[in-house]
């Protein structure tokens, strides 16, 4: 099973993450107003995230994109707005059209989100990226998803296998699913851990952007946030960024106010692990009711734990204050 | 009246010089000529003295390019001062026998200076040669490349600016579109170079020699092939020939880099060809790469009775050495990335070539369909170099060669098919709807290969008409 056959709201890492990227689109648009850009997503059956950014940021000129034709019926059915507008299309259609569905949409800028669930085929959703980069122009903004987790590479740990001949024949397939947009340092097979293969990804991900980019030397890629969740099935990871006129970039980076942002950061190094712990309504109050104290204070006056370690337990408690306030509320509604 | 000639000048322009210079080269190339130029470094030091398995070992250069600067300082021996003055800043070079009986890649006397101009305005060469007591230094700055002035300044110094024999170049006031190629946060340029240097150089890395980009060593990708090294058991072997012609030595080894590829591994190649795809030839000249892992006619593929290349032949992968301290015999182009393919040792081999490629191409098309039952074969055959393969192989298993003398050849005997009742493929399309329908029917679920519910319907009713057939 596939984690898009979860809905959203059962996925409270994935929910955190989309509300981090809206944040990142209430940053750019303190620099430019989004209100008049296109923004196209694989919004799935139930558009979840066009939605949000339509009541967050206001934008109307909305645009799935969906090959799957039940996808897309459903779709059709569940379209919240006449001015969301839903076409079937594979993303590579997509991406090859993108100049005449900006004519069509009459917009200057877009948002695009290519959301790659699937760990089928990596390297021709990379070179959809570096054909995407290679098209859209200063100002727009892309967000990418792709599959990081190491299960998906087609090895199994076999039963005598020892972990680091196993790490090393992920590293070879690994190597094979990304072709040439494999690191040219191979990195230590002791990496081959989830994360590391995040690091894989998130390099992989920066050159097809940077090979699209070849042709334009005038623009440049500033990545604003990348991170790393499970949705309970697979490790994802995720990228945003905004392409921007090389002149333009210090003037972006002020008004944005992105240096006031935790969860911004436009290095490629840094990739943020989004991993909320699983807590009751009841847990979560009680720590609440203390939570402008520091971690380790609140921790003492819980009449509970997270782990038989005192240390992890405090760092679990940290990983929630730090989302606490994008923690999903989740309820039992009667229609 | 005496009738005196005018004076026609016909000196050439600088200016022309170097731009034309820089356009026949790639950058990754230019960089590539100051690698050999420290490995030339070396083998000067060396005199052809190699019976060592690393021979190469405690040399280096290490590389440093970022968007404002380009540095290569290697520890390889430095300039000779009077080379310096009288040879090495000129374009072009007067003497090709400079480095007679030295197994040197450098022909033309050009790879420095193109490289110095292709990157950049301003450069700094500061050499400290072995067996002399001074350091020197050669600038060239913006100022002398617009003008029409052809000398330079060589300063010598005391000072110990390099801590070993060697040298250090550095470019500065890099032309627009290398600074962008250097920045990381611009380009992947970087990632394209080391992997270039990892296959170009695996040789000459193996043979000992570091090479770092911006602090990161570079470990070499050899080329190796599949082989039993005679063991009886299972005859996966390469084809082998070895000859001496025109004063260079060559070997080839062609064979199998891995098992044969699978229907389904076909199908995701079809669709995603891999860049980093290593079949095909390699051709290395005194240790060199020149050309990495070609699929072309240049080396043999659709010549003759070859078939062209074709994903099904993946698994297949061959080297060529050629080794001379007669550079001009080489096959090698002023670029050093192509073949010279008019030269006599490069002619005479390529009919080896194509003879051990096509046993391969055969053999792969004999077993297609089968693919998996070949893979016993491979699975009793290990990865060696191809230099470790031919001195593993006994003298008495190679045969020779009519048309040249002293060649020998090693033809390995690959296992044959059996032809009784033999395996035809089954190609067909249905709907998809239809097929998970069947999928869900036969095996609980909708993520099944195509091929595997065919496979299951196909063998369903084989085994009903069978059973029937026993009934009646």
């Amino acid at each position: 099973m596939s984690g898009q056959d979860v809905p959203y709201y059962l996925r409270p890492n994935k929910h955190v993450e989309r509300q981090i990227f809206l944040e990142i689109l209430t940053h750019i648009n303190r620099w430019t107003n989004l209100t008049d850009y296109l923004y196209a997503s694989m919004g799935g059956k139930y558009l979840e995230d066009l939605k949000a950014v339509y009541s967050s940021l206001g934008i109307k000129n909305l645009l799935s994109i969906e090959c799957n034709r039940v996808t897309y019926e459903r779709q059709m059915f569940n379209r919240p707005f006449s001015f969301l507008d839903c076409l079937k299309i594979t993303t590579g259609e997509f991406i090859s059209q993108l100049d005449n569905v900006m004519e069509d949409k009459k917009a200057k800028n877009c948002i695009v989100w290519l959301d790659y669930a699937s760990a089928k085929n990596r390297q021709g959703q990379l070179q959809e990226v570096e054909t995407i980069a290679s098209k859209l122009a200063a100002n727009d903004v892309l967000k990418i998803t792709l599959n990081a987790s190491r299960k998906t590479l087609g090895a199994d740990k076999e039963e005598n296998e020892s972990e680091d001949d196993f790490q090393k024949r992920l590293l070879e397939k690994a190597k094979a699913k990304l072709g040439a947009y494999f690191p040219g340092h191979i990195p230590n097979h002791s990496r081959m851990t989830d994360s590391g293969f995040a690091e894989i990804i998130s390099h992989a991900a920066k050159a097809a952007i940077l090979k699209g980019l070849a042709g334009s030397q005038n623009i440049s890629f500033l990545p604003l946030g990348q991170y790393r969740y499970n949705d309970g099935f697979h490790w994802m990871y995720t990228l945003t960024g905004i392409f921007l006129k090389r002149e333009d970039e210090d003037d972006f980076r002020r008004r944005s106010d992105i240096a006031d942002s935790d969860f911004i950061s436009t290095d490629w190094q840094v990739i943020t692990e989004i991993a909320l712990p699983d807590l009751s309504i009841r847990e979560r109050i009680e720590i609440d009711l203390n939570i402008n104290l520091r971690p380790d204070e609140i921790h003492a006056k819980l009449p509970f734990g997270f782990d038989s370690d005192p240390d992890r337990s405090v760092e679990t408690l940290k990983r929630y204050i730090k989302h606490y306030k994008r923690y999903p509320n989740f309820v039992r509604a009667v229609f | 009246m005496t009738n005196t000639p005018a004076k026609v000048d016909a000196h050439p322009s600088k200016r022309f010089f170097v731009s034309m210079l820089t356009r026949d080269i790639e950058l990754k190339d230019a960089i590539l000529d100051l690698l050999d130029n420290c490995v030339d470094g070396i083998e000067r030091q060396l005199h052809s003295e190699e019976s060592k398995e690393k021979p190469y070992s405690g040399f280096w250069a290490k590389i440093t390019a970022n968007k404002d600067k380009f540095e290569i300082w290697d520890n390889c021996g430095g300039i000779p001062t009077d080379i310096a003055i009288k040879s090495a800043f000129k374009m072009g070079r007067d003497d090709p026998e400079k480095d007679a009986g030295i197994h040197t890649v450098g022909m033309y006397g050009i790879g420095m200076k193109r490289a110095l101009f292709k990157m950049g305005k301003k450069s700094r060469v500061v050499s400290r040669p072995k067996n002399e007591e001074k350091s020197f230094t050669v600038e060239i700055n913006p100022e002398w490349l617009e003008s029409n002035e052809w000398e330079l300044e060589l300063n010598h110094t005391d000072d110990e600016i390099l801590t070993e024999n060697g040298t250090k170049i550095t470019i500065e006031e890099l032309h627009d579109n290398i600074a962008f190629q250097f920045d990381e946060n611009s380009s992947d340029f970087q990632d394209d170079l080391v992997r270039t240097i990892k296959q170009f150089y695996a040789l000459i890395i193996d043979k000992g020699f570091e090479v770092t980009l911006n602090g990161i060593p570079i470990e070499g990708a050899p080329i190796t092939l599949l082989t039993t090294l005679q063991s009886t058991s299972s005859p996966i072997d390469p084809f082998i020939f070895k000859a001496q012609i025109d004063d260079v030595d060559i070997s080839v080894a062609v064979g199998f880099r891995r098992r044969l590829a699978s229907e389904s591994e076909l199908e995701e190649e079809t669709k995603n060809p891999r860049t980093s795809d290593e079949a095909g030839w390699t051709v290395i000249c005194n240790d060199r790469a020149v050309l990495y892992c070609d699929k072309s006619q240049i080396t043999g593929w659709g010549r003759a009775t070859v078939p062209r290349y074709h994903t099904q032949f993946i698994s297949i992968s061959g080297v060529v050495e050629f080794r001379s301290n007669k550079l001009m015999n080489l096959p090698l182009n002023t670029t050093k990335r192509g073949l010279d393919t008019s030269s006599k040792a490069y002619l005479s081999v390529f009919d080896y070539m194509t003879e051990g490629l096509k046993i391969f191409t055969d053999f792969t098309n004999k077993w297609k369909g089968r693919e998996e039952e070949t893979n016993d074969f491979f699975n009793n055959a290990t990865p060696k170099k191809p230099r470790e393969i031919l001195s593993a192989i006994e003298n008495s298993k190679f045969s020779s060669v009519r048309k040249i003398e002293g060649a020998k050849k090693y033809t390995p005997q690959l296992p044959v098919p059996e032809e009784k009742n033999p395996l035809r493929r089954i190609v067909f399309t249905r709907p998809s709807e239809d097929i998970t329908t069947l999928a869900i029917a036969l095996f609980d679920g909708s993520k099944v290969k195509p091929t595997d519910v065919g496979q299951r319907c196909f063998d369903l009713k084989l085994e009903e008409v069978k059973s029937k057939r026993i009934s009646k």
